[in-house]
């Protein structure tokens, strides 16, 4: 039998609460089996020696959120063939990039009373500054999603992102609607592949994956509204995981007064 | 990784006996920082630590959020014990509004905490320290020497993981704690399976106590204050702050008595007491609660070392069979039934709560205005308490081991930040590492 070549692969993170890492190293059932059946030789959590690429394959976990993450994003990218942005913060920015939607004052002050000690930059996913072949959606993502991305890749297979929205699972599920019981789920409008966790314990969906490409989100907005929710409410629903997405940039923009990119650009500039 | 980068100048001066060394990032702990040693004719001069983890502003992200999104996204500071997290966020809610939970929902949540500390502990005893002591690069290259005990590791830790996600819907971010209760009861069914599987690996528990207690740690004696919960069953969950002097604070008062410092260059605050360094984490808890443990996590008390510090990977090793027995115990009188989460409107006001976290005291200090939307918030972590004793341990550590190769002062001084198991995301992320000497 023919044994192809070990994937060589290396994990990395940048801004982020190291979730993702962890959800890897919860699967436990399968860790020897990943580390031997892979090369894994980047992985700082949980190794003491580690090396620099080329890989295979390149899993980043985080935000961009410093001058220096802009520098290893790129310096990854050049050094890997396959680029998964894994969880929330390296597609979208995540629950860092709440930040981008607020004046450095607003952000900085209240942490460390001023704006000196800190030098930060826009928080966002990794794919605003290289192209990212597979996003790995969720905060945290599916363990299991991260399996079975890394079997296809390990027998040379290009993974396929799901499709579909978190309500087609959670009928699935034969879960009750939220929607219909006055909670603003947002479950119609992000991207599936959870199995509708939150929701199969009656929570609703707050968006983690990020928004389904084609989705349509005027009417969700209308009805929140119609809930009763105030527009500075629904504006934060859009901004909890994936506010800088193109689709929910959107929505935030129209309802949001505070976001002025251009605004922001001039003083990061300066400042950077 | 260890990079000892010597530097061209330290290089020349190295021959003169004299030289700086440089540690860039150290490996297996959760996060970024990095830490200066100035040495000078074979005398540690100065020691300061760095936090330079990007910062995420968490105090600021949830400001003008509705009550309900506050859990979810502080639980967000950290992948690893995010149910510590969110659980002190509920409660500092609950505290603001003045609600008050059922009895079962206490004994859920302290079940859960009592989860999220054992697989806390196992995960950094097993996977990020162990390798130090056995001589190897990772838990996986100690896998083939060691293959049963990290057998074991991955078991303990998959039991763990499985009690949160019971209770909490999910390992990583567990959402069913919800202001005024749970959002699903778990079953029975698999509650008592789960108890089934305790009883049967308690066996695993004991051994990780045989293990770290007879591990060689370096020498290391200091004193300082511990600060941790009292009460009396050992939880994670509910408490009064004492400290070794045995002076009791409530936890309205935790501003009054520690006080947060803010560094140029270093993402993470760091907190003193009365102006002095302090030390929470399991071994304080040991020291400050020790008696509240189960009988058999008890016997070893005798056998742990307080002042030195190293001793916290056999303290978290005795909590983890402490954590064993008190699951054991919920689960063998658990009756839980179906219940809602309690009824309530929000209110203005300031609400505080405290739990231990895996690594030590966690407060959230909220406050909501009339809508229930949160006007101001403070958090402070265990890694940032911890962060000035790491420095002084590390000035009384290093002089007497100078005249060692660097490669074993860099593993020693490795292996101390680690023992105390700090968590640089929580804090703030790196360590990178700098000796210089003159």
């Amino acid at each position: 039998m023919i044994r192809p070549k070990k994937l060589k692969v290396g994990i990395f993170s940048l801004t982020s609460c190291a979730g993702c890492q962890f959800e890897i190293l919860d699967l436990e059932d399968d860790l020897m089996e990943i580390f031997s059946s892979t090369n894994i030789t980047h992985f700082p959590m949980a190794k003491a020696k580690n090396e620099e690429g080329p890989f295979d394959v390149a899993f980043v976990e985080g935000a961009v959120s410093t001058p220096e993450e802009k520098k290893s994003i790129k310096r990854i990218r050049k050094d890997s063939k396959y680029l998964v942005a894994l969880g929330s913060c390296a597609s979208y920015g995540g629950v860092p990039s709440i930040k981008d939607f607020y004046t450095e004052e607003e952000i900085e002050v209240p942490v460390y009373k001023s704006t000196r000690v800190i030098k930060s930059i826009r928080a966002d996913g990794i794919g605003n500054y290289v192209k990212v072949d597979y996003y790995m959606h969720g905060c945290p993502p599916n363990k299991y999603e991260f399996l079975h991305v890394l079997k296809e890749l390990m027998v040379g297979k290009i993974p396929r992102q799901p499709d579909f929205p978190v309500c087609k699972e959670c009928r699935e599920n034969k879960n009750p609607c939220l929607l219909q019981r006055g909670q603003p789920c947002m479950g119609p409008i992000t991207n599936g592949g959870c199995n509708s966790v939150c929701l199969n314990s009656r929570i609703y969906c707050r968006g983690c994956r990020g928004p389904l490409e084609d989705s349509n989100v005027d009417p969700l907005v209308h009805l929140y509204e119609k809930m009763g929710f105030t527009n500075e409410d629904i504006k934060k629903f859009f901004t909890g995981f994936a506010g800088t997405s193109k689709i929910f940039n959107k929505i935030v923009g129209r309802t949001c007064d505070v976001i002025e990119k251009d605004y922001h650009k001039e003083r990061l500039v300066k400042k950077g | 990784m260890i990079a000892m980068a010597l530097n061209k100048k330290s290089r020349k001066e190295a021959g003169k006996g004299s030289k700086t060394i440089k540690l860039e990032h150290i490996t297996k702990i959760e996060g970024h920082a990095k830490l200066n040693l100035k040495v000078e004719s074979n005398e540690l001069k100065k020691v300061k630590l760095d936090v330079y983890e990007s910062a995420r502003f968490f105090e600021s992200l949830v400001l003008c959020r509705r009550y309900d999104d506050i859990s979810p996204l502080t639980s967000r500071i950290c992948g690893i014990c995010s149910p510590s997290h969110s659980m002190t966020s509920l409660m500092a809610t609950e505290d603001a509004f003045g609600v008050k939970v059922s009895d079962q929902t206490h004994t859920l949540r302290d079940l859960l905490l009592y989860g999220t500390v054992f697989q806390n502990h196992v995960l950094h005893l097993y996977i990020l320290a162990l390798p130090d002591y056995l001589g190897f690069d990772s838990a996986i290259a100690m896998a083939s020497k060691h293959r049963d005990v990290v057998q074991r590791a991955l078991q303990l830790k998959k039991l763990g993981n499985e009690l949160v996600t019971v209770i909490g819907g999910r390992e990583i971010h567990p959402f069913t704690a919800v202001v005024g209760g749970f959002s699903k009861i778990p079953e029975k069914e698999r509650l008592d399976g789960l108890l089934s599987r305790f009883k049967a690996m308690r066996k695993d528990a004991k051994a990780t106590v045989d293990l770290f207690l007879k591990l060689k740690y370096p020498k290391l004696e200091r004193e300082s204050q511990a600060f941790a919960f009292v009460n009396d069953k050992h939880s994670f969950y509910r408490g009064k702050i004492n400290c070794t002097g045995g002076v009791c604070y409530s936890e309205k008062d935790y501003e009054n008595v520690f006080e947060e410092h803010i560094k140029k260059g270093s993402t993470a605050k760091y907190v003193l007491y009365r102006g002095k360094p302090f030390f929470n984490g399991a071994l304080a808890r040991l020291l400050v609660n020790g008696d509240s443990l189960s009988k058999d996590a008890r016997k070893y008390l005798g056998e742990v070392n307080f002042k030195n510090p190293f001793h916290n990977n056999a303290a978290q090793a005795i909590e983890v069979l402490h954590c064993f027995d008190r699951i054991i115990e919920i689960l063998e009188n658990n009756n839980f039934r179906d219940e809602n989460p309690v009824e309530f409107s929000p209110k203005p006001g300031r609400g505080i709560a405290y739990t231990e976290a895996p690594r030590g005291l966690l407060v959230h200090d909220y406050t909501y205005d009339e809508t229930g939307h949160l006007m101001k918030a403070n958090i402070i972590t265990p890694t940032a308490q911890n962060l000035k004793q790491m420095e002084e341990d590390l000035k009384i550590m290093v002089p007497p081991i100078l005249n060692k190769p660097e490669q074993k002062i860099k593993g020693q001084i490795e292996m101390l930040i680690r023992s105390y198991d700090p968590c640089f995301s929580c804090s703030a992320h790196f360590l990178d590492l700098k000796i210089e000497r003159r």
